[in-house]
């Protein structure tokens, strides 16, 4: 029998009130994510994917449809689901270590325990150096590790990606992949990505979901049988090469045929 | 690439060229010693300015007195004990009035900004309100409370407290979407949002806030003196000008000057010492 997946999303629409009228941006969105399943959504610049995560997240209602969290549905934001934005959102008045207790602080776990999951995961980020500088003196590709650590502290059952790398350079983006595909490995988690990077989403899932843009839809869900074996080297290997060119060629067609649709 | 036209490599690494004058750098920095150059020009140009016009006995004495005949009014006045206790008298009622209003004000303008509910309520009323001049207000405080010590206050009140909670009130408005939205996420309820990352979000704003507006405060105090009272700065310079002792006139304008520069020196020592974070560089 198939395991029960972490997360559904439920023939899933969103209609945003604009001036124009309604606006319909997510139309019918059917998907799930695996226990320790890495998937991510690509899709063009306005298709509705950050509206989804928000909705899963908690934090926007949908307007038909359902999210079920391990069976159970989704009512609000909550710390069972982790979340990484894109912007940069460690609080500055809090050092890097405080930023990552912020969530234990308000679930009320004690304060050893506290400290022990701040060590552990800022270990795993590798910042214990900087557990007590403030964020405005970490570069950007540190920040969105000590945003990371901080929302896998509270453990969560799934954790939540807002194009967490979309603000950085080439080089920093390839060894966060590279650091976040090791942090997946190690902590068996589940999450749930999203980017427009194609070679990104290769490197990293297990899946992948494309969105159409305008209303935003699922037009494909490619399987990435790359093993859980990967490494910097996989992004050379031909099996990832011809992937990313195939699911580049796709991206291309749909946006071909949203810019015909203005 | 042979593309590049030649004409464009012929103009354009002049322009590039041209060295910008150093301390003229937009918002550059420039040398230390520069810098305290100029602060110490700003003090002494105004200083000489005043040296050479009344020592030269261009001017009246009556107008412009003469520096020494100040700095002697300033030791009389103070040895006298007037000084120290007008500018005492100053001090609490600016620190009453303003505290009242910041007590008041700064938990209004962080409700204001949290809740469109307590918007609605406030911010119109608190907008039309801080358009009519707290001075025009004197005459009727007067009229309802007196002319005792809490209608000082009161004036002074009414000076700062609409700044005081709409300024704080837009400050919450600025605090970005996305850090309540990480908030929740984390698990915070609304009460921790409010308290965890509302109110320390703002805080380098309300410091900033407190100290422009004591500035307006400060000046008020002096205003309400110069209506009715028997102490205060304000109240020493209207009495010095009614015996036309120009020196005394210079002596109570110059200490509240002083005194001013040192609350606002105050407020930012409070601001590096409760959020070193918000400190630039
Ligand atoms: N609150 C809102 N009210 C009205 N329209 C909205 C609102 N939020 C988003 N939209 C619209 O919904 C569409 C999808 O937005 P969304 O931010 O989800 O896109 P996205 O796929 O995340 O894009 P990007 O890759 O640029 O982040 C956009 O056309 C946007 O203008
Ligand atoms: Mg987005």
């Amino acid at each position: 029998m198939e395991p029960r997946p972490a997360l559904e999303v439920n023939q899933l629409s969103k209609t945003f009130a604009t001036k124009n009228g309604p606006l319909l941006v997510l139309d019918a969105i059917d998907m799930h994510v695996n226990e320790n399943e890495f998937v991510c959504i690509v899709g063009s610049s306005g298709c509705g994917k950050s509206t989804l995560l928000n909705i899963v997240a908690g934090l926007d209602t949908a307007s038909q449809g359902e999210v079920l969290l391990r069976g159970r549905k989704i009512q609000g934001p909550g710390a069972d689901r982790g979340m990484v934005f894109q912007n940069y959102t460690l609080y500055p008045w809090l050092s890097v270590a405080g930023n990552v207790e912020f969530g234990l602080k308000v679930s009320k776990v004690p304060k050893a325990e506290r400290q022990e999951r701040v060590q552990h995961y800022l270990d795993i980020v590798g910042l214990t150096r900087f557990a007590n500088v403030f964020p405005k003196q970490l570069s950007g590709g540190m920040k969105q590790r000590a945003a990371i650590a901080r929302a896998m502290a509270n453990e969560p059952e799934i954790l939540l990606l807002d194009e967490p790398f979309g603000a950085l350079d080439c080089q920093t983006k390839e060894v966060l992949q590279e650091f976040l595909l090791d942090v997946a490995q190690k902590t068996h988690k589940t999450f749930l990505m999203i980017t427009h990077d194609v070679e990104e989403a290769i490197f990293l899932s297990e899946r992948i979901y494309v969105f159409s843009a305008r209303p935003g839809r699922i037009c494909r869900e490619i399987p990435i049988p790359l093993g859980s074996n990967r490494d910097r080297t996989s992004r050379r290997t031909s099996r990832f090469l011809e992937l990313r060119q195939d699911l580049t060629d796709l991206m291309h067609g749909e946006a071909l045929l949203t810019q015909e649709a203005l | 690439m042979k593309t590049l036209e030649p004409k464009q490599t012929a103009t354009n690494p002049d322009r590039l060229q041209k060295p910008s004058p150093r301390i003229w750098k937009i918002r550059g920095e420039i040398p230390q010693s520069v810098y305290s150059s100029m602060v110490v020009t700003s003090i002494l140009l105004p200083l000489a300015a005043w040296f050479a016009l009344s020592y030269s006995g261009l001017v009246d004495p009556l107008f412009i007195p003469k520096p020494d005949a100040v700095a002697m009014a300033a030791v009389r006045m103070f040895q006298s004990g007037d000084l120290p206790k007008d500018a005492w008298a100053s001090l609490s009622r600016v620190g009453i009035g303003f505290c009242l209003s910041a007590l008041i004000g700064v938990p209004l303008g962080l409700l204001i900004g949290t809740f469109k509910v307590v918007e609605g309520l406030f911010e119109p009323i608190l907008g039309l309100f801080r358009y009519m001049p707290a001075a025009a207000f004197i005459p009727l405080i007067i009229l309802w409370i007196g002319l005792d010590e809490p209608a000082k206050i009161a004036i002074i009140f009414l000076g700062s407290f609409f700044y005081n909670t709409l300024m704080v009130s837009d400050a919450v408005k600025f605090v970005s979407a996305d850090l309540i939205k990480v908030g929740y996420t984390l698990g915070a309820s609304r009460r921790d949002i409010f308290f965890k990352v509302l109110f320390p979000a703002t805080l380098p704003n309300i410091i900033d806030t407190l100290r422009v507006n004591i500035a307006g405060a400060w000046n008020f105090v002096v205003v309400a003196e110069l209506v009715a009272a028997s102490s205060g700065l304000g109240y020493r310079i209207l009495t010095a000008q009614r015996f036309l002792r120009t020196d005394e006139i210079f002596v109570g304008i110059l200490v509240i000057g002083i005194i001013g520069l040192a609350i606002d020196f105050g407020f930012k020592l409070l601001f590096r010492l409760v959020v070193p974070w918000a400190v630039d560089k």
